[in-house]
C-alpha cells in the first residue's frame, strides 16, 4: 500500500489563516513571519500512484479548481516548519464512503484528513517555538493530535 | 439589591439580546458590552458569555475569543468569586480559556465536534447536584429535569486527563447531564445529542462560580419558547401567560440569588 498526500489551499484570502497569524502576533510570537493553512488528505492506496493522482485531481469533491490550489508535495525548500493537526475522533468514514461508492475510488484503503499549518519563523529554536505555538493555539490535545514536520525530519 | 450583570459580546456571537431579556426577566440589571470595551467591563456583579460563532469558529470553536485580553479580566473577576456563565459558544470559550474545569491554569477539556454533526433540537437535562452547590442551581432541585434546546456542532465534552472526570463527578463539578424523559442517562442519540462524555451538558469550576453550559437556557425561559403545544395552547391569546417563566429561567434566577448572597456576606 502506498500513501499519497493531497494538500489543498484557498486561492484567495484565508480568513482563518489571517486571524491565527494576528492572534499569534498579539500573543507575543513576533518571530513568526508567515503562516499558511492548508487542508490535507492522506490516502492509503492499492494502485498506481500517478494514475491515482490524476484521478483524484479530476473530481471536484476535495478540490474546486475555481477557488482552490492543490498539490501532492510539501514545499520543503521554503524554510517553513509544518504542523499536521488531526481530529482523533474523525474516522473520515462518510468521506471515504462517498469516494468509494459514489466516485468509484475502490483503490483507497485508508483515509486521514486534517489541517496542515506552515510556519516561517526567524527564531533560532524553530522547533521549540512551533511546538509552543501549536499547543497554545492550533491544537486542543483533548481530542486532537499533531505532528511537526521539518524537511524530511519528523518529530512527534 | 438589583444585581448588575453584563453580557460580553464577541464578534460573531448572536444570542446576546435574548440572553439579556432572560437576565432582566430574572430580576437583574443586564447590559451588553463589547469585548473590546475593556474599560466598561469591570465592576459588574456577574458575567455571561452568550452563544453564537465567535470569530466564525476559526481554528476551533471559541479558541480565538479565549485568547483575547478580555478573558484575563473575566478570569480576575471570577477569582473574586463573581459568577460567570458561558452558554454554548460561551461555554466553548470558557473551556478553551482553561476557566473550565479550572483545576489547573490550563486547558484540560475540549468541546469536540459532535458525533452526530450540527443539531438544533430540544433535549432534557437533569440537575445532578444539591441545590446551591454552584452559582447557577440554587433555584433547581436535585434530580429536576429541565427541557432545553441545543444548537451546536461542537459540544462533546471530552478530556484525555486520567482521573479528571472522576474528580469532577466526585467534587460535584458536573452540574447538568443530558437525560431522557424519565431522567435516565441514556448515552444514545437523541438523549445524548452530541456524544458527550458521561452525558455532560454543563461543567463548573471547583468553586462553583463559573459554569459552561452547552444548551441554551435563554431559549427555554418563557412559555412562548416551548415546543410543547399542549402548554402553549392553554396560553394562546394570553400575552401574560405566553410571557410567563419556565424552567430555563431558574438558571438565571439562581445567578441572581448567588449574587445577592455574596453581597450579604
Amino acid at each position: 500500500m502506498s500513501v499519497i498526500e493531497l494538500y489543498v489551499e484557498l486561492k484567495g484570502y484565508d480568513a482563518t489563516e489571517i486571524t491565527a497569524f494576528q492572534v499569534l502576533k498579539r500573543l507575543g510570537f513576533s518571530e513568526l513571519e508567515k503562516l499558511k493553512r492548508r487542508e490535507f488528505y492522506s490516502f492509503g492506496i492499492n494502485a498506481d500512484a500517478e494514475k491515482f493522482k490524476e484521478k483524484i485531481s479530476a473530481v471536484d469533491l476535495l478540490v474546486n479548481a475555481n477557488k482552490h490550489l492543490s498539490s501532492f508535495e510539501l514545499d520543503k525548500n521554503s524554510g517553513a516548519v509544518f504542523v499536521k493537526v488531526q481530529n482523533e475522533l474523525d474516522d473520515c468514514s462518510r468521506l471515504l464512503k462517498t469516494l468509494k461508492q459514489r466516485l468509484d475510488f475502490g483503490e483507497i484503503e485508508s483515509l486521514k484528513r486534517g489541517i496542515l499549518w506552515g510556519l516561517q519563523l526567524r527564531s533560532k529554536n524553530k522547533l521549540e517555538m512551533v511546538k509552543q505555538i501549536t499547543e497554545i493555539l492550533l491544537v486542543n490535545k483533548n481530542f486532537q493530535n499533531y505532528q511537526i514536520i521539518k524537511g524530511n525530519e519528523r518529530e512527534k | 439589591m438589583i444585581p448588575k450583570v453584563v453580557v460580553v459580546m464577541f464578534p460573531g456571537l448572536n444570542c446576546e439580546s435574548e440572553t439579556m431579556v432572560a437576565l432582566k426577566s430574572a430580576g437583574m440589571d443586564a447590559r451588553i458590552v463589547r469585548w473590546n470595551e475593556l474599560d466598561k467591563l469591570s465592576g459588574f456583579d456577574g458575567y455571561v458569555i452568550p452563544g453564537g460563532w465567535s470569530f466564525e469558529d476559526r481554528i476551533r470553536a471559541g479558541v480565538i475569543a479565549a485568547k483575547d485580553p478580555v478573558m484575563n479580566l473575566i478570569r480576575e473577576e471570577s477569582e473574586k468569586g463573581k459568577p460567570v456563565l458561558g452558554i454554548c459558544n460561551g461555554a466553548q470559550i470558557l473551556v478553551e480559556s482553561g476557566l473550565i474545569p479550572g483545576i489547573e491554569n490550563r486547558v484540560q477539556f475540549g468541546l469536540a465536534p459532535s458525533k452526530y454533526g450540527y443539531k438544533c433540537i430540544w433535549t432534557k437535562i437533569k440537575s445532578v447536584n444539591k441545590k446551591g452547590s454552584c452559582a447557577f442551581n440554587s433555584s433547581i432541585n436535585e434530580n429536576e429535569i429541565i427541557p432545553i434546546p441545543i444548537a451546536h456542532g461542537e459540544g462533546w465534552f471530552i478530556t484525555k486527563e486520567k482521573g479528571l472526570l472522576d474528580d469532577l463527578i466526585q467534587h460535584r463539578q458536573v452540574v447538568f447531564r443530558y437525560c431522557n424523559q424519565i431522567g435516565e442517562f441514556d448515552e444514545t442519540f437523541p438523549t445524548n445529542p452530541n456524544g458527550s462524555t458521561c452525558n455532560i451538558a454543563a461543567l463548573s469550576n471547583p468553586r462553583g462560580n463559573v459554569v459552561a453550559i452547552m444548551p441554551h437556557p435563554e431559549r427555554a425561559s418563557f412559555v412562548r419558547q416551548l415546543p410543547d403545544l399542549q402548554i402553549k395552547r392553554g396560553s394562546c391569546g394570553d400575552f401574560e401567560k405566553m410571557e410567563s417563566a419556565t424552567s430555563g429561567i431558574k438558571i438565571f434566577e439562581s445567578m441572581k440569588s448567588f449574587i445577592r448572597g455574596r453581597a450579604e456576606k
